[in-house]
């Protein structure tokens, strides 16, 4: 298998060993990677939010030099108003972005997200739009996961199309949400994805559709399709659930499934995104029910829409049974295009 | 209410009609008065925009920009400003900025006659998160921009055309990468910004990794109220850090002594256009005597005639206002040209903007006209209401003889004697070394009104000379003897014009006197080389010392010497920070102390502190002596000596060469100075290196020489054109006083007629008359021009500017002066003098 994409640029490779702190760190080797935080939040008198504070690194060859872009995304919902704001943000590396390559320590602008190694803990402090001030600190409760075989995750049959997928599903998280001059103390539990790859998507795919399920019963679920231009779910696509006790097993993609069970159009591109999902799969059956259903991210910079939004996850009898975010992704924009120009 | 405006529609508005040449005339004189203060301040305002941070062509204005202490700043420091503001939401911008010249547009020779045009690097993706606060479109490909230029649609180049620079010593060639359209709402990119991304910025001007300075955006909320405030104060920890409208401000404060003259000169030049105004208002009254004396026997009160003459001195001086405003608006766009230039050589490029006139320039030209109309209209006014009927209409009516105040001759010795002791007061100084002379104005004010005055005393002086002549001049002279206060009024009003001729022609005859002085001590080299950039005496443009060892290796050249710059905030200020060689110096002699080191090798320190020379400007701005110890850049400097340095207002610190290069790391020269070997032809030397050499100036030390003498009479243009002003102003306002003195006496003038005086004696004797007051106003303006000369050149130049400069007086300058307003004087008051003999003994309306 090839080591390198065309211009260069790496791609995973099966038994990679992570070595960490400095796997949680950058690596420019990769042409993509994002640092991916969402979680849901509760505080006092029943107030729930959920947020998304996100960091990407994006690499391309110029002039025979490497120019890496640092976007990032935060986002935050108040279940109670429905209130969602969120904002773009786009720097070259350097002046104004970085993101270190030997620990977690990811930051754009005033928005960061560091590992403390001496506590094991990780603290996201981000504004949005002004309005908005999250200071959070997020411990992890179950261990990192590696998605994939061997520790390669797939997204297509080309080898390029994979990452490297690392995850901890479930991390406490405890801090303030200052919204105004309103602080509350908060309280929740998040996930955080980190990967790495050289192509996300291979030709025929348009995008995706991906999902973090935390259950009350202490199970994880990752799970994502691959959307084909034809309408169909490319076989790639993908469930692990992690168990308990942190181990975790992946299921085939005809071995489940994804049913679309409402759409909301987007007032502001008339993109029409699948925000109800049931997902079934070895005889379970959970919903996805969005808390609200304007949770997209407009793309304001980049021109790619997608939506990102806190779900409640509604068992077969409709009780209950844990939270979600899902993902919607390829939906508005030409997702595929623009990754393919990177 | 009523009666009064009876009197406005009936009596006012009829002798508008009437006499329309003459209420235009007395609006145009109105006019003329606000318009130059207008266009002064129109003018200097405009050049002053120039200086704005040019990122305000980008993004809105900036809250705060930063600049590391000494030298640029680098990515390292970005991060530390974000760790060191936190979670604070703050846009920080990093910014390249230098002054570029297209290399084809080659000027004239002059320095500053070249175009000077701003190249702005900033980076394209960081300017992708200030939406709507930033022209749309940047950045969108970034493959596209990355060496080329962006420009303003009103630069008039297309996609694709190249652009040829010259920046420090190099020709660069850019293409056109854009043009950026102009968005309602959005900041519009000035004419003269190129702007480019900041890597390709970075490239082309030889940054490397450093920028200027970095803009900070910080917008107060409900999250974050003091936003603003916190961030300015968190970041000046580390940096150096200036306000919102710091730059406009550091401008403002750097050219602030050069406004605020022409601000007073103008203002000067509308008190003697205020004893103008008086004069024509008092004509009104004295026309409309007879109308007046009806208006009261039939029982109007004296306050509706006086409130009736306010108001149409108030409507007088609106329509004239209006006008002014207009005028000034045309002087102005005249005027931005010059004042531009000249302050673009003295304190570093601005780019030549459009004088743009604003609702609050504009009232305040109204306002300015419509109160000195009020304020000349105010005593005539009086007298209309106070004049008994009998009085007003009795065909003998005794002459007026006017207020008390103006007769009374001990009250101008007595402004004169206050005028003195307030030119002894310290000059005010306001924060950032910024020195406002404001006794030293208040002292020329009070000294020009009580020379005025005291110009009364010279008109009886006048009248005793004249006894052994004949009847025509008895009939003069006797006039004189006992002056009324319209004569006091002329006379005022001319020796306070020629006063302040006198005094600006003082003041640039002993800067024209000193600065060649300076030159032929400073000037020594044969050939001076600057970049063809360095448009201005601050310019950063730099020559490399790869250039400046090619120079020197010229089998012509005998000696080489340069120059290193760099500017600094210091105190608040900016200043300029010098590095030579001081042995080259010392042996050519090329200082002009003011207070010489004690020991020849002055760079040389005993006790680790850097030796340094201040010039005579920093040490008036700061209050520096020569013995002190100050710190700069972090580190301890003794001043050890002061010299003279007519170069630049801020004030400049001199280091030896040594510890120049260690603070500020950099070998770049600033101004290269050259000595040939003997025999070499400097003209064909100083052409073959220009050709060489096409982006530095190669200058003579003749054409150097004659371009600095340029540049400081070009400061001085604009006072020229206000003392021409000035005395145009004050001949009419002789002629005008002349006219209604004779309306007064046109009894009298019938009775000398038929006594059997001929017209032509009669204006004759007018004549005479004029000549006494212009003889008067001529004298008493020049002796008191020369005290206000020794003023304005060593109590308010040197507060303000902090120049010594040498007293010195074109004599012959002030004999034609006092000569051309006595011929003036003369001619107009003969022709008053025919007018007046011609008219009828009965009033009729002209």
């Amino acid at each position: 298998m090839a080591q390198t994409t065309a211009d260069g640029f790496a791609i995973p490779q099966a038994g990679r060993v992570f070595e960490f702190p400095r796997d949680h760190g950058s690596h420019p080797e990769f042409r993509t990677e994002w640092w991916y935080v969402t979680g849901h939040l509760d505080a006092e008198a029943g107030r729930r939010f959920g947020f998304q504070v996100t960091f990407f690194r994006q690499a391309r060859r110029e002039d025979g030099r490497t120019l890496h872009l640092h976007l990032a995304h935060a986002a935050l919902l108040d279940a109670q108003t429905g209130r969602f704001v969120h904002e773009e943000r786009l720097n070259r590396e350097g002046w104004d972005a970085q993101s270190s390559e030997t620990t977690l320590a990811a930051r754009n602008g005033n928005w960061s997200l560091k590992l403390d190694e001496a506590t094991q803990r990780m603290r996201i402090a981000a504004t949005v739009r002004s309005e908005v001030l999250l200071q959070l600190e997020l411990e992890a409760v179950k261990p990192l996961v590696v998605f994939g075989k061997d520790g390669v995750s797939r997204k297509g049959a080309s080898a390029e199309a994979a990452s490297h997928y690392l995850t901890w599903p479930r991390l406490k998280t405890t801090g303030t949400v200052k919204v105004g001059t309103e602080e509350r103390q908060v309280s929740g539990e998040a996930w955080m994805d980190h990967e790495f790859s050289s192509s996300q998507l291979e030709a025929g795919q348009v995008g995706w559709d991906w999902a973090a399920i935390q259950l009350k019963d202490g199970r994880e679920i990752m799970v994502y399709r691959m959307r084909r231009k034809d309408g169909t779910t490319d076989a790639f696509s993908t469930l692990a659930v992690v168990e308990r006790d942190g181990k975790t097993r992946h299921v085939a993609s005809d071995a489940f499934s994804w049913e679309v069970l409402g759409k909301w159009k987007s007032p502001r591109n008339g993109a029409e995104y699948p925000i109800r999902a049931r997902i079934r799969f070895e005889g379970e059956s959970f919903e996805l029910r969005p808390l609200a259903e304007d949770q997209e991210q407009d793309g304001g910079i980049t021109r790619l829409p997608y939506w990102e939004g806190a779900c409640d996850v509604l068992d077969a009898h409709g009780q209950v049974a844990g939270r979600a975010f899902l993902e919607l992704a390829g939906y508005a924009g030409d997702l595929a295009g623009h990754l393919r120009s990177q | 209410m009523s009666a009064v405006l009876l009197i406005l529609r009936r009596c006012a508005l009829r002798h508008w009609r009437l006499a329309l040449r003459q209420q235009i005339a007395l609006m145009l004189i109105l006019a003329l008065g606000s318009s130059v203060y207008l266009a002064v301040r129109l003018a200097s305002n405009a050049a002053l925009s120039g200086f704005e941070t040019f990122t305000d062509g980008i993004t809105r204005q900036p809250d705060w920009t930063v600049q590391a202490v000494s030298g640029a700043l680098r990515e390292d420091d970005v991060r530390e400003m974000r760790e060191v503001l936190g979670h604070r939401p703050v846009s920080l911008l990093p910014v390249v900025e230098e002054t570029v010249t297209p290399a084809d547009e080659g000027g004239n020779g002059e320095i500053g006659s070249r175009a000077t045009w701003r190249l702005l690097g900033v980076d394209f993706v960081a300017l992708l998160n200030l939406r709507g606060e930033a022209p749309a479109g940047l950045g969108a490909n970034l493959q596209a921009v990355r060496s080329g230029v962006y420009v303003s649609p009103k630069l008039g180049v297309k996609v694709g055309d190249e652009l040829r620079l010259i920046v420090d010593d190099r020709v660069i060639t850019l293409t056109v990468a854009g043009v950026v359209p102009e968005t309602p709402g959005v900041p519009s990119l000035p004419k003269h910004l190129l702007l480019m991304d900041l890597p390709g910025a970075q490239s082309v001007l030889m940054r490397g990794d450093k920028v200027d300075r970095v803009e900070v955006l910080a917008h107060d909320s409900a999250l974050f109220p003091q936003l603003r405030e916190e961030t300015g104060e968190s970041l000046k920890s580390r940096w150096q850090v200036t306000g919102g409208a710091n730059r406009r401000q550091l401008a403002g404060t750097m050219t602030q002594a050069f406004r605020l003259n022409l601000t007073i000169l103008s203002l000067l030049a509308l008190l003697v256009g205020g004893y103008l105004i008086f004069q024509a208002l008092d004509g009104v009254v004295l026309r409309r005597r007879e109308e007046i004396g009806i208006l009261k026997s039939l029982g109007v009160t004296d306050r509706a005639i006086q409130m009736a003459f306010l108001i149409e001195a108030g409507l007088l001086g609106l329509c004239g206002g209006a006008l002014g405003v207009l005028l000034g608006w045309f002087g102005a766009q005249g005027a931005v040209g010059g004042v531009t230039k000249t302050m673009n050589a003295l304190y570093g490029a601005t780019s030549e903007q459009q004088a743009a006139l604003s609702w609050s320039e504009a009232l305040l030209a109204l306002s300015i006209s419509i109160l000195a109309s009020l304020i000349a209209a105010w005593w005539p006014a009086r007298m209309a209401a106070r004049t008994p009927p009998a009085q007003m209409l009795g065909r003998h009516a005794t002459p007026f003889e006017g207020g008390t105040v103006w007769r009374v001759e001990w009250i101008g010795w007595a402004l004169m004697l206050a005028a003195v002791l307030l030119a002894q007061l310290p000059v005010l100084r306001l924060a950032s070394g910024t020195r406002l002379p404001l006794a030293g104005y208040a002292a020329a004010l009070l000294w020009l009104v009580g020379a005025g005055l005291v110009a009364g005393a010279m008109l009886r002086g006048m009248g005793r000379m004249g006894r052994m002549s004949g009847a025509v001049a008895r009939v003069a002279l006797s006039h004189l003897r006992r002056p009324t206060v319209r004569h006091r009024f002329a006379v005022a009003a001319l020796a306070s014009a020629v006063a302040m001729t006198t005094g600006m022609s003082v003041m640039v005859a002993s800067f024209d006197h000193t600065m060649r002085g300076w030159i032929d001590r400073t000037m020594k080299a044969d050939i001076y080389v600057s970049s063809a950039g360095a448009q201005s005496a601050s310019s950063t443009h730099l020559i490399s010392s790869k250039t400046v060892e090619t120079l020197g290796k010229e089998p012509e050249v005998a000696e080489l010497a340069f120059v290193q710059a760099r500017t600094l905030l210091w105190s608040g200020g900016e200043v300029l920070i010098l590095g030579v060689d001081p042995v080259f110096a010392r042996k050519h002699g090329l200082y002009a102390w003011v207070e010489a080191p004690k020991r020849g090798e002055w760079w040389k320190a005993d006790d680790g502190i850097t030796p340094a020379i201040m010039s005579e400007s920093w040490s008036e701005r700061f209050g520096t002596q020569v013995g002190d110890v100050i710190e700069l850049v972090g580190r301890k400097v003794r001043v050890v000596a002061m010299n003279a340095e007519y170069g630049n207002e801020r004030g400049s610190l001199t280091l030896p060469a040594s510890a120049f290069r260690e603070w500020f790391e950099t070998d770049e020269a600033w101004r290269v100075a050259i000595m040939l070997k003997p025999n070499v032809d400097a003209e064909a030397m100083r052409d073959r290196m220009q050709r060489q050499q096409p982006g530095l100036s190669v200058f003579t030390n003749a054409h150097l020489r004659s371009e600095a003498l340029r540049i400081f009479r070009q400061t001085f243009a604009v006072t020229h054109a206000l003392e021409v002003i000035g005395v145009i102003v004050a001949v009419a306002g002789l002629g005008l006083a002349l006219a209604s003195l004779m309306l007064e006496r046109r009894a009298i003038l019938a009775t000398l007629r038929s006594l059997g005086m001929t017209r032509r004696e009669l204006a004759k004797s007018a004549a005479l008359e004029g000549l006494g007051v212009a003889c008067a106003g001529a004298f008493t303006g020049i002796v008191a021009g020369l005290w206000l000369g020794w003023l304005l050149v060593y109590r308010i130049n040197k507060q303000c500017f902090g120049w010594t400069l040498q007293f010195h007086a074109v004599w012959w300058h002030l004999a034609v002066l006092a000569a051309a307003v006595i011929a003036v004087g003369v001619l107009v008051a003969a022709l008053v003098g025919r007018w007046a003999a011609m008219l009828p003994a009965e009033h009729t309306e002209e």
